[in-house]
C-alpha cells in the first residue's frame, strides 16, 4: 500500500508539559531495576526493618513470656527506651542509626544508576531529549528522581513501619503523636541523603560516556572526601575543615535534626566538632557543585538550554 | 551572475538572520541569512558544508555566536515550547539500543507531552506510517541502518509536528524505502507543514522538491526554486540538446549566433548540443526556423537545468 494512503489520526486531546521529567525519570529507573543487584539492594533496605520488627515483637512480649519482668517492661515504655541488639534505643536513636546504617545501601543502590547520563551521552540521546519540549530543569529533575525515587520510597516506608510499630508496642497514642514530627524529620533526612547521593552520581555520570568510569569516580569521590575532610581537620588542627566531607556534614545535619540520645565514639570524636551552622551550608554547597557539574558537562556536549 | 540575497519574509517559519557559528577556530556557518516557509525545502551541500550545524541551531542544540534565529517566532535556544510543534530526525543514531522501536517511540511521545496510553497509540500509528509496524517489537540493536532511519522518523512524527527538521533522513534506506519516504515528505509538505530535508545527494532532493537552499563552506550559496536559481546564473551558458533530422542546417544557423558560445554534434546523428548565455535567443531562432520551414525540430532539452549543474556552477563561482 502506498504510504500516503495510510491514515494518520491527528490527536486533538490535551497535551501536558507540566511533568515532562517523569518520562525521563522512568527511563532512568527502568534499566537500574532490571538488574538483580539493584533488586537485592532494595531487599537490603527492608531486611533491617524485618529484624527491628522481630526485636520489637520479642521485647513487647517480655511480659507474656516472663511475668516477673512486667515492671521492667513498663519502665521501658515510660522512658520510651527499648533494648534492642543489646543497647537501649529511643525512637530518635533508632531512626538515626537505621538511616546511618542504610546510607551504605542507598549509596550502592544509587551507584547502580551510573549509566543515567553516561548512556545518554554514549547513545547520543541528548539531541533527542532536547529537541522535545523538555527543559534542562526537566532533564536534571528526571535523572535525579530516577536515581532517588526508589531509595526514598523504600526508606520512607521503612521509617513509617518502624515508627508505627514502636508507637504501637511501647507508647500511648498521645506519646506517639508527640513523636510524629520526628517521622517528618526522618523523611526530610531521607530526601537529603538520597538527593546528595543521586546528584553526585548524576554529576559523575555526566562527565563520561562510560558508566564504569562514572562508578569509579563516584566511589573515589565518596571514599576520598570522607577520609580527607577529617584527616585535614586533624592535620591542620582546624576541626571545621571536617565539613569539607559531604558525608561528615550530612551526619552532623542528621544529628542536629534527629537528636539521637547516644552516639558512637567515632561520631563524637570526628563529626560533632563540625557545627551544624557550617555543615548545612557545606552540604548546600556540595549540592550546588554537583548541579553545576551536570550543567557544565551538558554544555560541553553542546546541548543545553 | 546576480548576487543572491535571501529575503526574510514574515511568513517564514524558520528565519536565520546573519547567523554565524564557530567551533573554536573552525567556522560552522558564516553570516547565514535564510528564510524557510511551509512546504518541503531541501538543504543541500557537500559533507562538512554546515547543514547539520544549521539543523542543530534550529533544534536548539547550538547557540549562534552571532546573529539571531527564530523558529515559529521563538528562539529555540532558550524557549523549549518551540519543540511542541517541531519534529527532529538527527543524522546520527540516537537510540537506546536495548529498547525496541515501540518502546523508543513511546518514550518520545511521552516527552512530547502525551499520556502513556496516547503515546502508545500514536507510536503504533507512527511506526506503521514508516512501515515499521512489523518490526517494532524487535530490539533496536538488531536493526539495519534503514530500520533505524525509519524509527527515527517515526519518533520525529509522533506528535504530528508542524515543523519537521530531517537531517539526512534518507541515508541507509533502500530504493523502495527512499521512494516511500520521499512520498511521505511530499505529503507532509502538501499538507502545509514546514519540512526541511538535508542531503548531500542532489538527485534525492530534486525528486522531492524544487525549493532548495544550497550551502557550501558554511555560506548559503543560493536559495529558491531550482529553475530560478539556474536562471540567475547569467554567466554560465545553458547546455541545450536540439533533436532534429536537419542537424547540419540547424547547427549552421545556431553557430552564426553571437549568443552561442559552443556547438557540437551529438553521436546519435540526430541532435545538436549547443551552449548559450542567452538560451531564450536560441529558442527564438529555432522557433523562427521551424515556422519558416527551414528545418524541423523534434525536441529541445536543457541538459544542465538540474541541481547537479546548479550546484557545480555555484561552487565554481
Amino acid at each position: 500500500m502506498p504510504i500516503y494512503d495510510q491514515t494518520f489520526r491527528h490527536y486533538e486531546g490535551p497535551r501536558s508539559f507540566a511533568a515532562l521529567w517523569w518520562p525521563v525519570a522512568r527511563n532512568t529507573m527502568q534499566p537500574i531495576y532490571k538488574s538483580k543487584l539493584a533488586r537485592f539492594l532494595i531487599g537490603g533496605i527492608l531486611l533491617p526493618v524485618l529484624a527491628v520488627s522481630v526485636m520489637f515483637f520479642v521485647t513487647a512480649k517480655i511480659k507474656d513470656v516472663a511475668p516477673d519482668r512486667i515492671e521492667q517492661a513498663q519502665e521501658i515504655a515510660q522512658a520510651s527506651q527499648v533494648p534492642l541488639f543489646g543497647k537501649k534505643y529511643n525512637i530518635n536513636t533508632l531512626l538515626f542509626d537505621f538511616l546511618r546504617g542504610e546510607s551504605a545501601v542507598i549509596w550502592l543502590l544509587i551507584m547502580a544508576g551510573s549509566a543515567c547520563i553516561a548512556s545518554d551521552r554514549r547513545n547520543t540521546a541528548l539531541p533527542l531529549y532536547f529537541s522535545r519540549p523538555l527543559t534542562m530543569k526537566d532533564y536534571i529533575i528526571g535523572k535525579v528522581l530516577g536515581l532517588a525515587i526508589v531509595p526514598v520510597a523504600g526508606l520512607s516506608l521503612a521509617v513509617i513501619i518502624i515508627y508505627v510499630q514502636f508507637t504501637a508496642y511501647f507508647c500511648t497514642l498521645q506519646e506517639g503523636l508527640t513523636q510524629l514530627p520526628l517521622v517528618f524529620i526522618a523523611l526530610f533526612v531521607i530526601l537529603l541523603v538520597c538527593l546528595l547521593s543521586a546528584l553526585s552520581m548524576a554529576a559523575f555520570s555526566s562527565m563520561t560516556n562510560n558508566p564504569r568510569v562514572a562508578s569509579i569516580i563516584y566511589i573515589a569521590f565518596w571514599l576520598l572526601s570522607t577520609m580527607l575532610g577529617p584527616m585535614l581537620a586533624g592535620a591542620f588542627r582546624k576541626p571545621n575543615w571536617a565539613a569539607l566531607s559531604p558525608a561528615a556534614s550530612m551526619t552532623e545535619v542528621m544529628i542536629t535534626l534527629m537528636h539521637p540520645n547516644r552516639l558512637s565514639s567515632r561520631y563524637a570524636r570526628e563529626i560533632l566538632s563540625v557545627p551544624w551552622q557550617l555543615a548545612a551550608p557545606a552540604l548546600a554547597g556540595w549540592l550546588l557543585v554537583f548541579l553545576w557539574i551536570i550543567r557544565r558537562n551538558l554544555r560541553v556536549v553542546e546541548v543545553v538550554k | 551572475m546576480s548576487t543572491l540575497v535571501p529575503d526574510l519574509k514574515p511568513d517564514d517559519v524558520i528565519q536565520f538572520s546573519h547567523v554565524s557559528k564557530w567551533y573554536k577556530d573552525v567556522i560552522g556557518i558564516n553570516q547565514v541569512t535564510l528564510g524557510i516557509g511551509p512546504g518541503v525545502t531541501g538543504l543541500l551541500g557537500p559533507n562538512g558544508a554546515g547543514k547539520s550545524t544549521m539543523m542543530k541551531l534550529m533544534t536548539g542544540q547550538l547557540r549562534p555566536d552571532t546573529g539571531t534565529m527564530q523558529v515559529a517566532g521563538k528562539n529555540p535556544w532558550n524557549d523549549s515550547t518551540v519543540f511542541r510543534e517541531m519534529g527532529y530526525c538527527p543524522d546520527t543514531d540516537s537510540f537506546y539500543e536495548e529498547m525496541n522501536a515501540q518502546q523508543f517511540v513511546i518514550l518520545m511521545g511521552r516527552m512530547a507531552g502525551y499520556s502513556a496510553a496516547e503515546s502508545r497509540r500514536r507510536a503504533e500509528e507512527s511506526l506503521a506510517r514508516v512501515s515499521m509496524a512489523a518490526h517494532m517489537k524487535r530490539k533496536i540493536r538488531g536493526y539495519s541502518k534503514g530500520m533505524r532511519q525509519r524509527t527515527k522518523l517515526a519518533a520525529a512524527l509522533i506528535h504530528d509536528p508542524n515543523i519537521l527538521i530531517l537531517d539526512e533522513p534518507l541515508n541507509g534506506l533502500d530504493p523502495m524505502g527512499r521512494h516511500e519516504m520521499l512520498t511521505l515528505f511530499k505529503e507532509l509538505g502538501r499538507s502545509g507543514k514546514t519540512v526541511l530535508v538535508s542531503s548531500h545527494i542532489l538527485h534525492e532532493i530534486e525528486n522531492l522538491t524544487q525549493q532548495i537552499a544550497l550551502i557550501h563552506h558554511g555560506r548559503i550559496l543560493a536559495e529558491g526554486q531550482i529553475e530560478d536559481i539556474r536562471a540567475l546564473i547569467e554567466n554560465q551558458p545553458l547546455t541545450l540538446r536540439v533533436e532534429t533530422p536537419d542537424r547540419h542546417r540547424v547547427g549552421a544557423e545556431l553557430a552564426a549566433m553571437e549568443t552561442v558560445s559552443s556547438l557540437s554534434y551529438a553521436e546519435d546523428d540526430n541532435s545538436v548540443v549547443v551552449r548559450s548565455n542567452r538560451p531564450e535567443s536560441v529558442y527564438e531562432t529555432l522557433q523562427t526556423g521551424v515556422v519558416e520551414r527551414k528545418y524541423s525540430v523534434d525536441g529541445l532539452t536543457a541538459l544542465d537545468d538540474n541541481l547537479d549543474a546548479v550546484f557545480s556552477y555555484l561552487v565554481k563561482e
